[in-house]
């Protein structure tokens, strides 16, 4: 890693070889990450996956085992938490049970320094931005989850942190309330222009806030991309398989061709795939397929115009889920394959039953191989 | 029928919170400690006895032997009386210091104690509430026998050369006061552990988040959240230090008297004098009332 990289401005946290230990325990290996200034940047990936680690890294409450921490080019991780220009929001919010909400917002200001006509000032605009102007007097218990999650924000942002950390923020939250905090904290990033950095499991969560995800998983980084880099082009079967829903095919490249190749399943099928760079005839593998990404057609209806169709099967099971159904299909080899159709007004599929024989026509570029 | 429980109101079957359950605890209180309570401010009225006991007529004697000296005889013109009043001030002194250093000692113990693994807090606990399984009397009993002239604390210094002759501690005000607060401390410890026990590390860490060193997180995080803890121990080992005999009898002298004592004296034998005891412990316990209602507005005023 060279040292350019490091003193950029534009990198806000730098993260070089980092490592955690707990005894014999490894949280994070060689974890190299780089999050940009005024990034929405998550870290996701299930529980125990170390994402939580890493961010108590950020913040200082742990220290690294190795590796090298930088804030806008500069070393931290020798400095405490209250040295840090970073703030946190927590998981249960921790707020102060014994202050108001100003109280608690004005805490940070107060250790700063900061003068009591500055504070006023500030917490004002805090409670304004988080919309809290009538509880500013209420203690943290007389609050609703969803007030008390602003708060812990406010509390968070009033020091005009360089960095904020969002240790999932929102998992407390009923659904309703968690769309609707997942628009707003998006919207006071691009607003604040602070640099997030937000963990979550939450796939669905990740993907509709985050400039760029790192996948974790085994307390290392799986990929490192846009929510649809990381959803279309999964760097490996774990992310295929975390982010969102897959049918994964072992497959076998049989013709490389251009920019995609293609490959044979286990039914005997031929389908076309994308695929890194550098694969070869006879690598094998698995391909990914999204249940969206495939249509489902009766195979009656389809007659001659065999050329469209890849793959065929029988339904098994259809489940409806209201915007979608999902058709479970069993192809030859005792394969089974998962299929959403979405339930439009003019319902093309809605005649289809369990036991109809059916086929499955792939979108351009449904399929993606991956080594294993 | 509703009732509230953890808060809620509920109402059914299964919130049969009715008042009869507390008929056997408002028996024992009634019984054992607001009538006797009762005779005792009854008794502050009557006219003593000379071989102990009351005489059925109303009285302000006791009272007024209290506060004023009138002589031999009672024919002087009255002037104050500051033995007793010496003898209180004395006691709450005393009390205030044994709060004090149980506070002081007891903090720091229950924060350690809380911030072990849970497996290790129980056995802190045990070896905490160990010496209370063994009588207070012996226990100060004890005491005396360590810190006596030639007792084993008094050799050691002399042996060690750091003193010439023995230092003396018992019949001294700091013997009552370390009597004091060895009874006691496990009654600040406790309550103490048990906020400290209840508290969400993730405060402090927040508060480190914000800037906070880490003395501004124990005085504006640690201590105010637990502040309930504090107070109960403060009031646990205030209140019973006020009234205690034990330790000032067997460690202090005339000198060291406290209220407890002084009481004590009263019902004692058949040189008491009843009314002025039963006099004494109005007052104690009105000194006692009116530092719980303190507290008690202390608390409504924050809610």
């Amino acid at each position: 890693m060279n040292s350019q990289v490091r003193s950029s401005a534009s990198v806000a946290v730098g993260i070089e070889n980092v490592e955690k230990r707990y005894g014999d325990f490894t949280a994070l290996m060689q974890i190299n990450l780089q999050i940009n200034d005024n990034e929405f940047f998550t870290l996701l990936g299930p529980s125990g996956c170390g994402k939580t680690s890493l961010l108590r890294i950020i913040a200082g409450f742990e220290p690294t085992s190795a590796g090298l921490l930088f804030l806008y080019g500069e070393e931290i991780e020798n400095l405490p938490p209250d040295k840090r220009p970073i703030n946190t929001v927590f998981q249960n919010y921790a707020l102060f049970p014994h202050m108001s909400v100003a109280d608690n917002i004005a805490f940070g200001l107060k250790m700063l320094g900061w003068s009591s006509s500055d504070i006023e000032a500030r917490v004002e605009q805090m409670v304004s931005l988080v919309r809290l102007q009538e509880f500013i007097h209420r203690r943290p218990a007389q609050l609703s989850g969803g007030q008390q999650q602003r708060v812990a924000l406010a509390r968070a942002m009033a020091p005009k942190p360089k960095v904020l950390l969002l240790d999932e923020p929102l998992s407390a939250l009923d659904l309703k309330l968690r769309q609707q905090m997942r628009a707003e904290l998006k919207q006071l990033q691009r607003d604040t222009g602070i640099t997030f950095v937000f963990v979550t499991h939450d796939q669905e969560e990740a993907l509709s806030m985050s400039d760029r995800i790192a996948v974790m998983s085994d307390g290392r980084i799986q990929q490192v991309g846009s929510p649809m880099q990381i959803y279309e082009q999964p760097a490996n079967r774990f992310v295929a398989d975390f982010i969102g829903d897959t049918n994964l095919l072992d497959a076998e490249i049989v013709e490389v061709a251009g920019g995609g190749a293609s490959v044979r399943l286990g039914t005997g099928d031929v389908i076309k795939s994308d695929t890194p760079e550098n694969v070869q005839i006879g690598d094998r593998g698995f391909v990914s397929l999204r249940p969206e990404s495939m249509r489902l057609r009766a195979a009656a209806d389809v007659g001659t115009d065999a050329g469209a169709v890849a793959l065929q099967g029988v339904i098994e099971d259809i489940v409806y889920l209201g915007t979608d159904r999902q058709y479970t299909i069993s192809l030859a080899s005792n394969l089974r394959i998962s299929v959403r159709e979405q339930n439009v007004a003019s319902g093309s599929a809605d005649g289809l039953h369990i036991g109809n024989d059916v086929c499955l026509q792939l979108a351009e570029r449904a399929a993606r191989f991956l080594v294993n | 029928m509703a009732g509230t429980i953890g808060g809620r109101t509920v109402s059914s079957t299964y919130a049969p919170v009715r008042g009869w359950l507390l008929l056997p605890s408002w028996a024992v209180i009634g019984v054992f400690l607001l009538l006797p309570m009762l005779l005792m401010l009854v008794y502050s009225f009557l006219t003593k006895e000379f071989r102990g006991g009351v005489i059925w007529e109303f009285s302000l004697a006791a009272y007024d032997q209290f506060i004023f000296d009138r002589g031999l005889f009672g024919d002087e013109a009255p002037s104050i009386e500051w033995t007793y009043i010496t003898i209180f001030v004395r006691s709450i002194v005393q009390a205030l210091l044994a709060t004090v250093l149980c506070l002081l000692i007891g903090f720091p113990t229950a924060y350690y104690v809380a911030t072990r693994p849970a497996r290790t807090r129980a056995l802190w606990l045990f070896l905490i509430t160990i010496p209370y399984w063994v009588n207070l009397l012996i226990r100060t009993v004890s005491m005396k026998f360590l810190i006596r002239d030639n007792g084993p604390f008094n050799e050691a210094l002399l042996g060690l050369g750091l003193i010439d002759a023995p230092f003396q501690l018992v019949n001294t005000n700091l013997a009552v006061q370390l009597g004091l607060f060895y009874s006691y401390l496990p009654f600040m410890v406790l309550p103490i552990y048990a906020s400290m026990e209840r508290y969400n590390a993730s405060l402090s860490e927040a508060a480190a988040d914000l800037y906070a060193t880490r003395w501004q997180i124990l005085r504006r995080v640690i201590i105010p959240v637990i502040k309930p803890g504090i107070v109960a121990g403060c009031i646990l080992v205030f209140v019973p230090s006020l009234g205690a005999f034990l330790a000032p009898d067997l460690l202090g002298g005339a000198k060291t008297f406290m209220i407890g004592s002084l009481i004590e004296e009263q019902f004692k034998g058949n040189a008491g004098n009843w009314p002025f005891g039963a006099a004494a412990s109005m007052i104690l316990l009105s000194m006692v009332l009116v530092v719980l209602m303190l507290y008690a507005r202390s608390q409504a005023k924050e809610l």
